[in-house]
């Protein structure tokens, strides 16, 4: 249950350390948070912890927000810094390397289109979790956070060229993923 | 964004993804969370509050034996002051034939004592007067010692002890005729002892006395006379040049002497001495609770209103909180006093708020269409169309929040009260300390959702404040009064609360 969230009241509560106003902040949060998560998490337990993390970051730096953009957006780039940093940490970025271009095919994307159009949003996050930690940190740069890939390359420490290589890979990736989906849903008819 | 037109199978993507929520947050989720960082601001600002209790204790402490020290040395001095208001008790007057029967237990110390005490003739002459009854008293002791000594062929302690002796009144060059004249004169009548005893006017517990382990009471053989009169004069000179006797001191002596003469010789305590020393105990027992009662001024029992305290009143209706509180003054002196005690304080409130849900857009199409027919202005359309949808995007939905507020404050303060035997005003000031606790209960009608939650905090207030009392009957009396107080936490939303207060107080002093 989201109680009434009065942004100023709430922040002001939460940078006194009132745990009753973190719980609201938290509570407000939550599910947008986790999806977030869950994106740049290999499964749900480790998007659980990437959470906990981010939310005490969020809290520690609520100070520092100036509402110079939304609230919602400034928490959103807090817990996605704290993923790619946990993602960094642990040297989970192994990228392979891309040598044909034969598969950046773009013809048959119409099709996959309208597949994506009726997967919820819940497998998609199960398809996205099912990457290689580089290819799934790319992808959501890239297609959620709306990243370049010069921005990529900066937040990732790694070369535009590799940022575009990991991306096209990623999306054979997804493309044979959601064939899987395609024909495990044509086998039950 | 970058991205390439053609692809579109990320744009469906981060579409897709970008505003979607996965699941909303439960109790365990928030619990787990609290447990990893709230908690540990939380108990960082518990310790610092914990800090003000444990000051108040430790002043209220230090203020209580500052003043019970003071009080024991000034009662101490005015019984000494009079002689006559003696406690002359059978087991004191046995006291010195104890000693005498367990000479061996008189330690090093005690002897230096002695022959301290006895060094300074001067004060000893002008307290007893002609008959130098201490010295004699105390020369009993050691002359039973030295005769016993004797008998067993110690002829230097016998000296040592004889000069200890003879130095009450004379120096230690004495001859050894001298020695002997005097050891003579050993036996005294009792009468001596009794008058004594009779001067002695109270046992008073030497707190501070250490009790260190008697020597060997039969001394080194080997030594020789002149070590042993060196070592006498190194104690007479180093340790209590130019000190007053204090007859206390002299019969803490005494009880020590028996104390170490029992356990030196290993012997079992006699049972007039077991008497003696139980009857002293309880004689400095019953002085003690003399003195706790004293001190406190008068006791109070109030009931107390303190309107809006609360943590969290945003939106909330504050609590009026009532409760009970027991205090403790103590006087410091006419004027002045410290006071103490605790309160409970205990709320039920109930609140109803207002929550607001996003709501389905589906007819907003069909609304257009409906301001469109029935306005022909534009302008007017617009203007309705903005308020239609803001009426009907919302939906309101009803909350009842159950407020459940406790507080158990300790008040620590200082206080000045003026007035006569009947009426009495004073002004304080000081710390209050409370913990507080607020559980809230949150009823969706809606949902039929019930959560409950609770927050605790350790609060501390300075505060000032003042109280009337009246007497009515007895040592009863009628009090009323108000503090002011200022909480310091930062996370309260209104820090400033006043609180009432009125009901009995007993007076002790």
């Amino acid at each position: 249950m989201k109680l009434a969230f009065n942004e100023k009241d709430i922040i002001e509560g939460c940078i006194r350390g009132r745990s009753d106003s973190q719980r609201i902040f938290f509570q407000y949060f939550y599910s947008g948070m986790l999806a977030l998560c869950k994106r740049y998490a290999a499964n749900d337990d480790e998007a659980k912890d990437l959470l906990q993390e981010g939310f005490i970051k969020v809290f520690d730096n609520l100070p520092k927000f100036r509402g110079e953009s939304s609230l919602k957006t400034w928490v959103s780039r807090v817990m996605v810094n704290n993923a790619l940093n946990y993602i960094k940490k642990n040297n989970k970025i192994q990228f392979v390397s891309f040598d044909s271009s034969s598969d950046l095919d773009f013809a048959d994307d119409a099709e996959y289109v309208e597949d994506l159009e009726v997967i919820h949003p819940e497998m998609l996050i199960e398809l996205i979790q099912e990457l290689p930690a580089g290819y799934r940190a790319i992808v959501n740069l890239y297609a959620v956070e709306g990243f370049t890939h010069k921005q990529i390359a900066e937040a990732l420490g790694i070369s535009e060229g590799t940022s575009k290589s990991q991306l096209a890979k990623a999306r054979i990736f997804l493309k044979k993923s959601i064939d899987k989906i395609k024909v495990h849903a044509d086998a039950r008819g | 964004m970058q991205m390439q037109e053609d692809d579109k199978i990320f744009k469906v993507l981060g579409d897709k993804l970008r505003n979607y929520e996965a699941g909303e947050a439960s109790d365990a989720d928030w619990e787990a969370f609290q447990a990893v960082y709230p908690a540990k601001k939380e108990k960082k600002r518990a310790f610092i509050w914990f800090l003000f209790p444990l000051l108040g204790i430790s002043l209220s402490l230090l203020a209580w034996f500052t003043y019970n020290y003071t009080f024991e040395n000034k009662k101490t001095q005015t019984v000494q002051n009079k002689p006559n208001t003696v406690l002359s008790t059978p087991d004191l007057e046995k006291t010195p034939s104890n000693a005498k029967t367990k000479p061996k237990g008189l330690s090093a110390d005690s002897k230096s004592e002695l022959s301290e005490l006895s060094s300074n003739s001067k004060l000893t002459s002008q307290k007893l007067n002609n008959n130098n009854l201490l010295n004699s008293n105390k020369s009993k002791k050691v002359r039973s010692y030295n005769q016993k000594k004797s008998n067993d062929g110690n002829q230097i302690e016998n000296k040592i002890e004889s000069k200890l002796i003879g130095n009450s009144s004379k120096t230690i060059n004495n001859t050894k005729a001298h020695l002997v004249e005097e050891n003579k004169n050993i036996i005294t009548p009792n009468k001596e002892k009794n008058d004594l005893t009779s001067i002695i006017p109270i046992v008073e517990p030497k707190k501070d006395l250490e009790l260190k382990p008697a020597l060997d009471p039969v001394p080194d053989q080997r030594k020789t006379e002149a070590e042993l009169k060196n070592q006498i004069s190194l104690n007479q000179t180093s340790k209590n040049q130019g000190k007053e006797i204090d007859l206390s001191e002299i019969k803490s002596d005494v009880k020590e002497n028996n104390l170490n003469a029992s356990d030196t010789a290993q012997k079992p305590i006699s049972e007039k001495q077991n008497q003696g020393d139980s009857s002293l105990i309880s004689q400095v027992k019953t002085k003690q609770k003399l003195n706790v009662n004293l001190l406190i001024k008068h006791v109070d029992l109030n009931a107390m209103l303190a309107p809006g305290m609360s943590i969290y009143n945003q939106s909330l209706d504050a609590a009026n909180l009532a409760g009970l509180g027991l205090g403790l003054a103590f006087g410091i002196n006419k004027h002045w006093y410290f006071g103490t005690g605790v309160n409970y304080m205990y709320a039920n409130t109930q609140s109803k708020i207002q929550k607001e849900v996003p709501h389905e857009y589906s007819s907003i199409s069909k609304i257009d269409t409906t301001l469109k027919y029935d306005f022909s202005s534009s302008m007017i359309v617009m203007n309705m169309d903005t308020h239609y949808q803001k009426h009907v995007g919302t939906k309101i939905d009803e909350l009842s929040i159950v407020r459940k507020s406790q507080v158990l404050g300790i008040p620590i303060i200082f206080g000045y009260s003026i007035g006569n035997q009947k009426t009495e005003l004073s002004l304080f000031s000081g710390v209050q300390n409370d913990w507080l606790v607020e559980e809230y209960t949150t009823n969706n009608f809606a949902t039929k959702a019930t959560e409950t939650f609770t927050n605790q905090k350790l609060l501390a207030a300075p505060l000032v404040g003042f109280g009337f009392s009246r007497k009515f009957y007895a040592n009863w009396a009628l009090n009323l009064g108000m503090d002011y107080r200022h909480y310091l936490s930062s996370s309260l939303d209104k820090k400033d609360y006043w609180r009432v207060q009125a009901g009995i107080r007993y007076h002790l002093k």
